[in-house]
């Protein structure tokens, strides 16, 4: 256990180094596909495409501001390993992690047989990395009686995010963050006013700014009334 | 930024009393910048600085939290006097402290008695004190104070003992080793399995109970070492008061010796192997400092006393270096920084060029001194190790060719900066259908991309076209006209690349454009006397247009709203800046200027609202 935290200690440091690669130009999406039995499919792909330019400068270097650059080899190596450990969380399968270092763009994909095991499978990756010290609330629930899904925000970044200097709060000027939940069956309405309804009302759309998710997390927060 | 900033403008703006107060720093300094209150004051109407943003700053850091203050008057410190900050070497501590004179103490006294947050105070020898912390205080009699910090450097007290928080330490420390098992686990009875077990929780209890002895036995001696170490903080703190505000140092001459040009509007002296380059590199001043690291570091030619002295005209701010080498060193620099820039280099810039820098040395006095510089750093920085460093020097001249690498490097070298251009770079977006599936699409964004030319001197034409046909061979180049191109099959590189050899100049650069001129001989705009002067008549030159290079990156359509907004806000505050330096008399000096723009009165005004408009960018 202590390897892996040591590994996930590491795979922090590459985001703080990606942090610096970018001033507002990255990306990420959040995509889950829920089946009407509650299993289903989770694919989260953080773009920094935008930014390839800077990250190839910064590569060049081997340190910034106090923070070692990995090589390409060790970004690639450590966001493998990140998706080996979440495969070994009860009922997650079907793991794939693709690194794209060209375009600086990472998916990552499983199923999941319900929705309490992507829960586990967030916690998981953040205890590793140490950014979690006791149980979070859950990101994702199913309650399939009542046909509700909610995507529950919390504000956990805020303190961090406020504690930031501002060089560095400058790194989520102008990024995004997309959710997109699909369901089988249609749906009835969302209570949060910034999502959008597919025309076929069977996805919910929405996209946040990133520094406004970051000092308040429960922007994020859908309760999805499924028909 | 906004500490580096209040502590130059409370360098700046606050002044005075030369002489006495600089005969208190110890000949322990090795850091000393000073400001000249007598030679500011009239430069800059002190009204201008009470209703500065940097004003506010300085009240902010000074105080810690805003407070009622609107003018510099009503510090009660004495602006028209000279004003210092030191860096010391005490008795296992370093100090850095502020010293200033008093103008007005029943200003003084109420202001800081009024304002200060977290302090206790009491009077005590006959001095007034504030104690912000164990480690920070501020000392004044009538006539001046000192704000003084220290920060321990000693190993007994140290707060990074390479134990300390370190778990494995102590499980490594009492692992202890098993008696020999005689019989196997697969021979063992019934009986003799239990007994196993039971005796294993056993030891294994003791073991964990030792270890619980061990960590509190290590964080009770953690905390009297903490203890420790503030009480040695303290004492030492008092004790160089007490040395501050009496005559010990002066009588016992064990003062430092200022040379300070009384005709410059601040002065800095520094001691210590300055070195320039660590200094761009960061390599010294981030994190944790190896000195061993160092001794082989490039940076090391150029270390030496320093001393800079800083004017504000009506004109320009103008830096003067002076870069000067201890013992033999001072010869052997003479002879490394003698070597004129080859005039077949200047040819490819001009003045249609944003910047330039140049740089000229004799590389085979540089590999003649490298030696003696080991030696030399090695009695700075470890002098219980200078046989050993002597060793490592004598392999050197034993192992490096000098002639050779002389020839191969000549020592000439030259970075232009030619523009900076718009070019296209595809990045991956998505697009959503009515119900939102996405696919990938390549998209397109204009960016800041430099465009620039790296030329160098080399007289081994046979050894660089070698390198040339295997890089061709292993396709990490492919021929152009006139010379190669960087291969690039994964899209992996920021520019394009171009190489070339010809009249034994080295051609590096991004343009295809700049290849051809380069084959050409040269590049046909012209060059102005001055800066051509510049490039050759010294071993080191400088030049960036400032203004124009920030008009062109904000053209991008890279930068963050916050990044705009800062570029914008220093747009028409920059104009340009030159460098040069020189051996000159034993000494290496540089001299640095950046002129004013118009519309400012003089250099102290323009400082001012820069960095007030720096501060305004940073707030919005």
């Amino acid at each position: 256990m202590a390897k892996f935290r040591h590994h996930f200690q590491k795979l922090s440091l590459l985001l703080i180094f990606f942090s610096f690669a970018f001033s507002g130009c990255f990306e990420i999406i959040e995509d889950v596909q829920l089946k009407s039995d509650g299993s289903g499919s989770f694919q989260y792909i953080v773009n920094f495409s935008q930014s390839s330019t800077k990250i190839k400068s910064l590569m060049l270097m081997s340190e910034v501001e106090g923070y070692k650059v990995p090589t390409e080899s060790k970004i690639d190596r450590e966001f493998q390993r990140m998706a080996y450990i979440s495969g070994q969380v009860n009922g997650i399968s079907h793991v794939q992690a693709e690194t794209d270092l060209d375009k600086f763009i990472f998916k990552y994909s499983c199923n999941f047989q319900k929705i309490e095991n992507l829960n586990t499978l967030i916690d998981t990756v953040k205890k590793q990395s140490q950014e979690l010290e006791s149980k979070s609330v859950p990101s994702f629930e199913f309650k399939a009686s009542e046909k509700k899904f909610i995507r529950h925000g919390d504000n956990s970044l805020k303190e961090k995010y406020d504690a930031l200097p501002e060089s560095q709060k400058m790194i989520f000027e102008g990024a995004e963050y997309t959710c997109l939940y699909r369901f089988e069956s249609e749906i009835d309405s969302i209570f949060n006013p910034a999502a959008i309804m597919s025309k076929n009302r069977k996805v919910s759309f929405f996209k946040i700014l990133m520094p406004k998710l970051a000092s308040n997390g429960n922007k994020i927060k859908q309760i999805i009334q499924l028909r | 930024m906004k500490h580096i900033l209040s502590l130059v403008f409370i360098l700046s703006f606050l002044q005075v009393n030369a002489q006495n107060l600089a005969e208190k720093i110890s000949s322990k300094a090795d850091l000393v910048i000073s400001v000249n209150g007598a030679s500011l004051a009239p430069k800059i109407d002190i009204r201008d600085v009470d209703n500065s943003l940097v004003f506010k700053e300085i009240i902010n850091v000074f105080f810690r939290g805003p407070i009622p203050i609107n003018k510099v008057d009503e510090f009660g410190v004495d602006y028209h006097k000279r004003l210092y900050y030191v860096h010391e070497y005490g008795n296992d501590v370093t100090y850095n402290y502020l010293t200033y004179s008093i103008s007005n103490l029943e200003t003084f006294e109420k202001t800081i008695k009024e304002n200060t947050r977290y302090k206790k105070e009491e009077s005590k020898d006959g001095l007034n004190i504030v104690y912000y912390d164990y480690d920070t205080k501020l000392f004044w009699n009538a006539d001046y104070a000192i704000l003084i910090n220290a920060e321990y450097i000693g190993r007994e007290f140290s707060e990074y003992g390479w134990y300390w928080g370190h778990d494995d330490y102590y499980e490594e420390e009492y692992v202890t080793e098993e008696a020999v098992e005689t019989i196997s686990l697969e021979e063992m009875t019934q009986e003799q399995w239990e007994e196993y077990l039971r005796q294993e929780e056993e030891r294994q209890l003791v073991e964990e109970e030792e270890r619980r002895i061990a960590k509190e036995k290590k964080s009770a001696e953690q905390e009297e070492r903490t203890n420790n170490r503030k009480n040695w903080i303290e004492t030492e703190i008092n004790a160089r008061v007490k040395t501050f505000f009496s005559d010990e140092l002066k009588n016992s001459k064990e003062n430092l010796k200022l040379n300070i040009n009384e005709s410059a509007d601040a002065s800095a002296w520094y001691s210590r192997g300055f070195s320039f380059l660590d200094m761009m590199f960061m390599g010294r001043y981030m994190g944790y400092y190896n000195p061993y690291r160092d001794l082989y570091s490039f940076g090391n030619y150029f270390n030496g006393n320093i001393q800079a002295n800083l004017f504000l005209s009506d004109k320009d701010i103008r830096l003067q270096t002076k870069i000067t080498y201890g013992g033999k060193l001072q010869d052997s620099f003479e002879k490394v920084m003698s070597q004129k820039m080859n005039k077949k280099l200047t040819k490819f810039v001009s003045d249609s060029d944003l910047g330039f820098f140049s740089f000229s040395f004799d590389t085979e006095e540089m590999m003649n001194t490298y030696p003696l510089i080991i030696e030399e750093m090695a009695a700075i920085y470890d002098t219980s190790s200078r046989e050993e460093f002597s060793i490592v020097a004598d392999l050197f001249s034993l192992i490096v060719d000098e002639k050779a690498i002389a020839k191969a490097i000549t020592g000439d070298a030259i970075f232009i900066l030619h523009d900076v251009s718009q070019k296209e770079m595809e990045y991956m977006s998505y697009e959503y259908d009515e119900n939102y599936n996405y696919e990938e699409v390549l998209s397109t964004r204009v960016e800041t991309m430099p465009d620039f030319t790296f030329l160098m001197g080399t007289l081994t034409e046979d050894l660089v076209n070698k390198v040339f046909r295997i890089s061709v061979k292993h396709q990490l180049i492919e021929p152009v006209s006139g010379g190669y191109k960087l291969v690039d099959k994964r899209n992996r590189n920021v520019f394009k690349m171009y190489f070339a050899l010809k009249n034994d100049i080295l051609f590096a650069g991004t343009s295809e454009e700049k290849l051809v001129e380069f084959n050409a001989g040269g590049t046909t705009n012209k060059l102005s006397a001055e800066k051509l002067k510049m490039i050759t008549k010294n071993s080191g030159a400088i030049y960036l247009d400032l203004k124009t290079l920030m008009t062109k990156i904000l053209q991008s359509e890279y930068l963050s709203n916050r990044e705009k907004r800062f570029f914008s806000a220093m747009q028409n505050d920059l104009t340009e800046i030159t460098g040069t330096m020189k051996f000159n008399g034993g000494s290496n000096e540089g001299n640095f200027s950046v002129a004013v723009p118009a519309g400012e009165k003089n250099a102290a005004n323009y400082a001012l609202h820069f960095f007030d408009h720096l501060i305004k960018a940073e707030k919005n």
